[in-house]
């Protein structure tokens, strides 16, 4: 049974302490200090016999008949009495071992045993070669190596660094932890998990890295014992796929194919939509070169799985793309007058894009009306000022207009040539700016409130020549495609492995909240509140449901990562685990022996005080 | 005419009494009781007075030296009712020869009436505070002190009143003894002993707890004299049967002095033989002296005082 507390000594003899979750006093060790505070029964114990009335009084006739039950009591003082009484004793002396036995006071068994610190390359090419994968050689290994006395902290470096087994766990935990372990990162962020483990150990010792590429091991050669486990494969993969909304009823898959190898290899490609084949073709992929290819299909309602030819990493040789995304936008806009028509053009040529009458309904709004309100909860108001007099305003020129923040809406937009006549002065400069002029007139602010934006366009819009420039179709583009990110729902159904997946769906307010993540149709976890993103999901179809049959969202997740595919680098090397210089762990169990005699003394002593209170009284 | 001459000839006898202890003799009909101190409060007095109304107490079978008067005895006596003829034995009264029938016979015979009687009735009260210890005990006592003062008043007996605290003294009404203050007692059997009571014939009757240090043989031997003793205990519930408890202390009434006990079982077992042994004696020796003895509880009815008073042939049904 391990104890709360365990100290490491390195080789030098030195020592530091982890998980510290106890209290020592001398050679005693006391593992939950504050039920020291059931010593207070003591007092009260003491109390209660110095101040209660002990003896019930009755008047009667004939005390000479009573006289052969007489109890003799102890004589002398008060003080000289406590100390007679044994009862009292015996009960003060179970009290106080009581809240010894709450306290948990302990004197520790202590054993020196070695501890080891362990990083496994937690990337998916530690799964190539199936049968013979590095996977399966790095448990033989470690299995192997463990010695049943020995402690391990084992840690697999993913994108994330996750500790798998321990602290300070033992070769059966070791044993279990491995054969539950399934590498599927897309990549070894090694740094991040030298830096955790480095914290489990101590002086010289070194930590022992089980990997299938030696090489990203090099920069951490002091403190990594690497143990490379991989050997060339040659490899191809599907890098990148994706499907897009070309037209109503018609979509257009995209996909890339690599090989990993010396030479030229032909692999089959094909489609599939509900078992049934849309798409093949044989290709002929060259090395070094990405090859990519297109089809239409008009099942746009329909998941549509991409596959290759299978070969000794299976996890880069399928595709799952759900049914494309669609959000509309509802854009209202009024009070442009005649130059309503460029806003009407700029909007139809961003897809998806649905005007309305009714600022109501509209999710986007251009307005110049300075008071306006909506019923409906507008995502996004760009307020525009009305037309003021020519001497009430300045005018700002192509390059003297700066961009105070990388926003999507302004990036990569270049204003030269644009007229942008303003009202100074007209707003107060506690919104958040995205455009101004020289630092003074606030040309283009952003205000907001909950999810609602506003956004405050200082722009005389019947003295300017923005519509007419290049960069007018691409604001109105980007304001757009920036409503449409807000608008509840995923944006996209398809996202590689390691990429955050930001839901923002809206449940059903109505209903309970109980979210479950389905993966391939199994349950994979349970939620109270929905996330508002999912990070580290590995490759497959995922839903969301809430009370399990409302789905709320449906994605999937695809490995998509050329590097890790490329099983060509991966290499071998041995290592002396015998200079590893482990720590040596002096290891704390609790003395049950203690335990047992404090409940067993405990029980006598409360039976002495029953047996001895009977007797006397 | 002869009636009427009894009653003043007993009416001068107890007149002689009377000046000693001034208890009004008024005939007891049920109807004339008349008690001094009557504005004391005394719950049971009605009922009381009832029972008295229906029981009568038991005399002895023997006499020693009851006085001349209207209830007739079971012996033959010198009144004028003839009961039988027997024959003249030396020392008969020669006045009772029955000369006819001498005549008639030649065989001297003597003529028999029947003996008509006064009893004597001492009823001695312990008015120590032990039989204070609960307000039932004490109003059981009253209750049994008023009874037997009006079934001896219902006999026009002679009866005394004596309350037996520090001192015997002689009460005038059964009423006192509720404004009287317990005096404390050690043991009275001395106290009997050298009071002239004690020597006298007559009914004793000895209302107590009897939970002082005494020998109930002593005690019989005291009232060697009396006609009839009737000893009548009165125990509180926890003296008569204590239940098993926790840590008590006990504490004696007349001296305050104490003990610390538990009341386990092993102590109620061990009080409990020594009490029977206390009532055995005390039945036996009064059984033996032709008395009666009984112990009422503190806290029973008073149908089952006077069932009990009935079992133990004090008083008889009238």
């Amino acid at each position: 049974m391990p104890y709360a507390s365990e100290f490491v000594t390195n080789s030098l003899g030195n020592s530091s302490r982890f998980l510290i979750s106890s209290f020592s006093f001398f050679i005693f060790h006391f593992s939950s200090p504050w039920g020291l505070l059931a010593l207070l029964s003591v007092p009260i114990i003491l109390f209660l016999h110095f101040f209660r009335e002990r003896r019930m009084i009755r008047k009667i006739g004939g005390l000479h008949l009573w006289e052969f039950a007489s109890i003799k009591l102890p004589s002398g003082r008060r003080f000289d009495k406590l100390i007679k009484n044994l009862p009292l004793l015996f009960q003060l002396l179970a009290a106080i071992l009581l809240s010894l036995l709450i306290a948990g006071l302990d004197i520790p068994q202590t054993g020196k045993t070695r501890h080891y610190t362990i990083i496994l390359d937690d990337s998916l090419s530690m799964q190539a070669a199936k049968e013979n994968s590095p996977v399966i050689k790095a448990k033989k290994l470690a299995l192997d190596w463990a010695d049943k006395k020995d402690r391990f902290t084992v840690i697999a470096s993913g994108l994330e660094p996750r500790v798998i087994a321990g602290p300070f766990a033992s070769s059966d935990e070791l044993a279990a932890a491995l054969d539950k372990w399934e590498p599927q990162s897309p990549r070894c962020e090694l740094d991040k998990a030298v830096n955790l483990a480095s914290k489990f150990v101590t002086g010289e010792e070194k930590i022992l890295f089980i990997t299938d590429d030696a090489i990203q091991a090099e920069p951490f050669d002091k403190i990594l014992a690497t143990c490379a486990l991989g050997s060339p494969v040659s490899n191809s993969c599907i890098s990148l796929a994706d499907r897009v909304r070309i037209y109503p009823g018609k979509d257009k898959v995209f996909v890339s194919l690599q090989v990993f190898d010396d030479k030229e290899k032909e692999i089959a490609v094909s489609a599939r939509i509900q078992n049934q084949i849309i798409f093949q073709e044989k290709v002929n992929l060259v090395p070094d070169k990405v090859h990519s290819l297109s089809f239409e299909t008009d099942g746009v309602e329909e998941t549509l799985e991409i596959f290759i030819t299978d070969d000794d990493l299976s996890a880069d040789n399928s595709v799952i793309l759900p049914p494309v995304i669609i959000k509309p936008v509802y854009v209202n806009f009024s009070g442009f007058g005649d130059f309503s028509d460029y806003f009407k053009k700029a909007l139809l040529s961003v897809p998806y894009t649905i005007l309305v009458e009714e600022p109501d309904r509209a999710h986007l709004v251009f307005t110049t009306q300075k008071d306006f309100t909506s019923k409906n909860a507008n995502l996004r108001i760009y307020l525009f000022p009305e037309a003021a007099e020519p001497e009430n305003s300045a005018l700002a020129q192509g390059r003297d207009i700066v961009f105070e923040l990388a926003n999507p809406l302004t990036e990569n937009l270049s204003f030269d040539g644009v007229l942008w006549p303003y009202v100074p002065l007209q707003f107060t400069p506690v919104e958040l700016p995205l455009i101004s002029h020289q630092n003074q007139p606030l040309l283009f602010l952003e205000s907001q409130k909950d999810i609602l934006k506003t956004f405050h366009v200082n722009l005389l819009w019947d003295r300017t020549n923005i519509y007419r420039h290049p960069a007018w179709p691409t604001l109105v583009f980007s304001i757009v495609e920036e409503c449409r990110e807000v608008i509840p729902g995923l944006n996209r159904s398809s996202f590689r492995v390691g990429e955050d997946i930001a839901l923002g769906v809206e449940p059903d307010p109505k209903r309970k909240k109980s979210f479950s993540l389905v993966k391939d149709k199994e349950p994979f976890a349970e939620y109270e509140e929905i996330p508002a993103v999912l990070s580290e999901l590995n490759g497959g179809r995922y839903e969301i449901f809430q009370e399990k049959d409302l789905l709320l969202a449906s994605f999937s997740v695809n490995f998509f990562s050329p590097d890790e595919s490329n099983l060509m680098s991966l290499n071998s090397r041995k290592v002396d685990l015998t200079k590893l210089l482990p720590a040596t762990l002096v290891q704390a169990r609790r003395n049950m022996l203690l335990h047992y005699a404090l409940l067993i003394s405990i029980l006598v002593f409360t039976g002495l005080s029953w047996v001895y209170h009977e007797l006397y009284h | 005419m002869r009636a009427l001459v009894l009653r003043l000839l007993r009416a001068h006898l107890s007149q002689s009494r009377t000046d000693e202890n001034i208890i009004p003799r008024a005939t007891f009909d049920g109807t004339d009781l008349t008690l001094q101190n009557t504005n004391l409060t005394y719950t049971n007095r009605n009922l009381i007075e009832g029972y008295a109304r229906k029981y009568d107490i038991l005399l002895p079978e023997r006499h020693k030296s009851f006085l001349i008067g209207e209830l007739s005895g079971k012996r033959a006596g010198s009144s004028i009712e003839y009961q039988d003829r027997r024959d003249y034995v030396p020392g008969d009264d020669i006045r009772h020869i029955d000369w006819r029938a001498f005549a008639r016979t030649d065989r001297l015979s003597v003529k028999l009436y029947r003996e008509e009687i006064c009893p004597v009735l001492d009823i001695i009260v312990d008015t120590s505070l032990s039989m204070c210890v609960t307000s039932e005990k004490s109003l059981r006592r009253m209750d049994l002190f008023y009874l037997f003062y009006l079934l001896g008043r219902k006999i026009n007996a002679v009866t005394s009143l004596f309350n037996l605290g520090q001192n015997l003294q002689r009460l005038l009404s059964p009423m006192d003894i509720t404004s009287m203050s317990d005096i404390r007692q050690d043991t009275p059997i001395p106290l009997l002993k050298s009071s002239g009571i004690a020597r006298k014939s007559g009914i004793k009757i000895i209302i107590s707890d009897f939970m002082f240090p005494f020998s109930p043989e002593e005690l019989i031997a005291t009232f060697r004299a009396a006609d009839r003793l009737i000893l009548i205990q009165i125990l509180s519930s926890f003296e008569d049967d204590p239940e098993e408890g926790g840590f008590v202390r006990l504490v004696e009434a007349e001296n305050d002095e104490y003990l610390d006990i538990a009341l386990n079982k092993a102590t109620i077992d061990g009080y409990r033989i020594r009490l029977k042994k206390l009532k055995d004696d005390l039945d036996r020796q009064t059984r033996v002296a032709q008395g009666a003895y009984t112990c009422i509880r503190d806290l029973d009815s008073l149908d089952l005082m006077i069932e009990k008073l009935l079992r133990a042939k004090v008083i008889n049904v009238k």
